[in-house]
């Protein structure tokens, strides 16, 4: 290979020319920074369809506003990261609330009155309020102090509240039906008190995340958490992801969906999506709001930079739906069988006890399952199209590298030089993920490789690779011959 | 132990699980609003599912005895199939 210095023939005076190029050395796979941006509603400073970078809670509650979807989110996430002790980059990006409609409003109507002074407990959307309720307390005291409570904990709670004669009322902190999807629940009272909780008005009106999924398109990001989980938003969310996979856009990311209704409800998005890029995170009754389920699973999931991980029985710090509504092995079966990504209480092994604040996926799926109408087993497993993808960006990453104008100062030619020089840049590659274990069978795969000109289109060579994925662990089945 | 006949409440796609009705080729059968399962009531699978995804079918279409809507699609490839109130495709 001819030395090529870059340096012009014009040059005329005698003495030495020194050019630095550089270039990565050895043969490694390039860093991957993860990055997680989530979407939901928000009223603060932030304009909506801006994306911005997310670093600290209060700094975000001021964008976003206190209570407000996308703080909530935003909040999830740092707490999924610290719970995990490792994360993506988090961005955030506002919608504005619906313009019409209404935000869902909750009474606590209380009455009786306490023959032995203890605590309340109400939780509102999993978060647990607690408050005194003391002999002689009037009903308008006992409002007063639950909301109290509901004042105290404003920067992590999804609504405001207001008491008048033993009643409290709250208020959704913004419009649309993401209000009817918060779980309100009295847990305990002192004997002789009672409390009612009912649904004032329904949450009426759909925030709509066509710019913000328009405003993400260009940047690259790893996966878009949502806080909505309606069909329509599932139709939005396809029209994104397919176009982002394309063979020229390259910006491989997965969106992911909370649903915290019935596996049915799930199971509708799924089959609408079947697509290896979208996920639907499934748990019946989860208290724990649908975008902040999303942006848990987006944390867990790019906690694990390795592109072919295993998130089976990760731990992620959501609230548990009550012991009733647990998913049975059957139904994770059927959950997985249909494409969901179930999640499931943890249970202490000694007394059998739910423990609280904390659930885990039972396995990361995707909602791709068939194909043509006939099962297609090949996408289930998020690691298969993730590897791909990472695959596919260290591709990009060694050939700016090595084919770059950095490394190349007249630029890369189409030369003789060219055709063994990306198979051996694709076999480097090959060989180096084979070395951190993500594929396997690199020297028989290398014997499918291509490299040709392509027939018609001048200056462009085509490449067919195969790699073989090393999939997790995820079963072991054994055997016992017990003998006496 | 009584039969019931289900389907799938509005806006819902149930997956059945295979020990309820085996579905085609290895795939759960999916059970969409209008689809009529005959099934098994005391099963918890069941009753679980009647308490949001299923709802029972008070006057179920009439088919001939012995038909089990779930293994006469049994053999169908997914994209055939359909238990909803369409005659049953003849065998070919």
């Amino acid at each position: 290979m001819t030395v090529n210095t870059g340096i012009s023939t014009s040059l005329r005076r005698p003495g030495l020319a020194h050019k630095f190029i550089y270039q990565v050395g050895g043969r490694a796979l390039t860093p991957l920074p993860q990055r997680l941006l989530m979407i939901g509603i928000a009223k603060g400073t932030i304009a909506p369809g801006v994306i911005f970078p997310i670093n600290d809670a209060i700094e975000t509650d001021g964008q976003c506003g206190i209570g407000v979807e996308l703080s909530l989110m935003a909040r999830k996430a740092i707490e999924t990261e610290g719970f995990l002790g490792q994360g993506p980059f988090l961005y955030g990006c506002g919608v504005a609330e619906p313009s019409s409609g209404a935000a869902r409003t909750q009474t606590f109507t209380f009455g009786g009155a306490a023959t032995v002074g203890d605590n309340a407990v109400v939780r509102i959307a999993g978060r647990t309020l607690v408050f005194p309720i003391n002999v002689g307390d009037s009903l308008t005291k006992m409002g007063s102090n639950l909301n109290d409570a509901i004042g105290a904990q404003r920067q992590v709670i999804p609504v405001t509240s207001i008491a008048a004669a033993g009643v409290v009322t709250t208020t959704h902190t913004s419009k649309g039906v993401c209000g009817n999807d918060v779980v309100f629940e009295v847990v305990k009272l002192p004997p002789g008190v009672t409390c009612v909780t009912a649904q004032g008005t329904a949450g009426t009106g759909v925030a709509d995340l066509t710019a913000a999924l328009a405003a993400a398109a260009g940047p690259d990001y790893d996966v878009i958490a949502l806080a909505n989980h309606a069909s329509a938003d599932l139709s939005l969310a396809l029209a994104h992801v397919i176009p982002a996979w394309g063979p020229t856009e390259k910006h491989w990311r997965w969106v992911l969906f909370g649903e915290p209704g019935t596996i049915g409800v799930g199971t509708a998005l799924a089959v609408a999506a079947n697509d290896r890029a979208i996920g639907v995170i499934s748990c019946e009754q989860m208290p724990s709001l649908p975008g902040e389920m999303a942006a848990a699973g987006g944390v867990g999931l790019l906690s694990v930079a390795r592109p072919n991980g295993n998130w089976d029985r990760m731990r992620l710090p959501l609230y548990p739906p009550s012991d009733a509504f647990a998913y049975t092995g059957s139904e994770v079966e059927v959950a997985l069988a249909a494409g969901l990504t179930p999640l499931t209480p943890v249970v202490d092994p000694q007394t059998r006890v739910q423990q609280p604040g904390v659930v885990l996926i039972e396995k990361f799926v995707t909602t791709s399952t068939t194909q043509d109408g006939q099962p297609f087993e090949a996408l289930r497993d998020i690691a298969v199209p993730r590897v791909g993808a990472f695959i596919a960006r260290q591709v990009d990453a060694r050939y700016a590298a090595q084919f770059g104008a950095s490394a190349n100062p007249d630029g890369a030619l189409l030369d003789d030089d060219a055709i063994p020089r990306v198979r051996d840049m694709i076999a480097g590659i090959l060989y180096d993920a084979q070395s951190a274990k993500i594929i396997t069978n690199v020297e028989f795969d290398l014997q499918k490789l291509v490299v040709e000109k392509d027939p018609s289109a001048p200056g462009r060579l085509n490449v067919d690779m195969t790699y073989t994925v090393v999939l997790g662990l995820h079963q072991v089945v054994v055997i016992h011959r017990v003998t006496i | 132990m009584a039969k019931i006949t289900v389907t799938a409440r509005p806006g819902r796609v149930v997956p059945i699980h295979s020990t309820v009705a085996p579905g085609p080729a290895g795939a759960p059968l999916m059970l969409n609003p209008g689809d009529e399962l005959e099934v098994d009531d005391s099963l918890t699978l069941v009753q679980r599912a009647l308490r949001g995804d299923l709802e029972v079918v008070e006057n179920p279409r009439p088919r001939p005895p012995g038909e089990r809507f779930s293994a006469a699609v049994a053999a169908r490839p997914i994209a055939s199939v359909v238990l909803s109130d369409a005659p049953p495709k003849k065998a070919s």
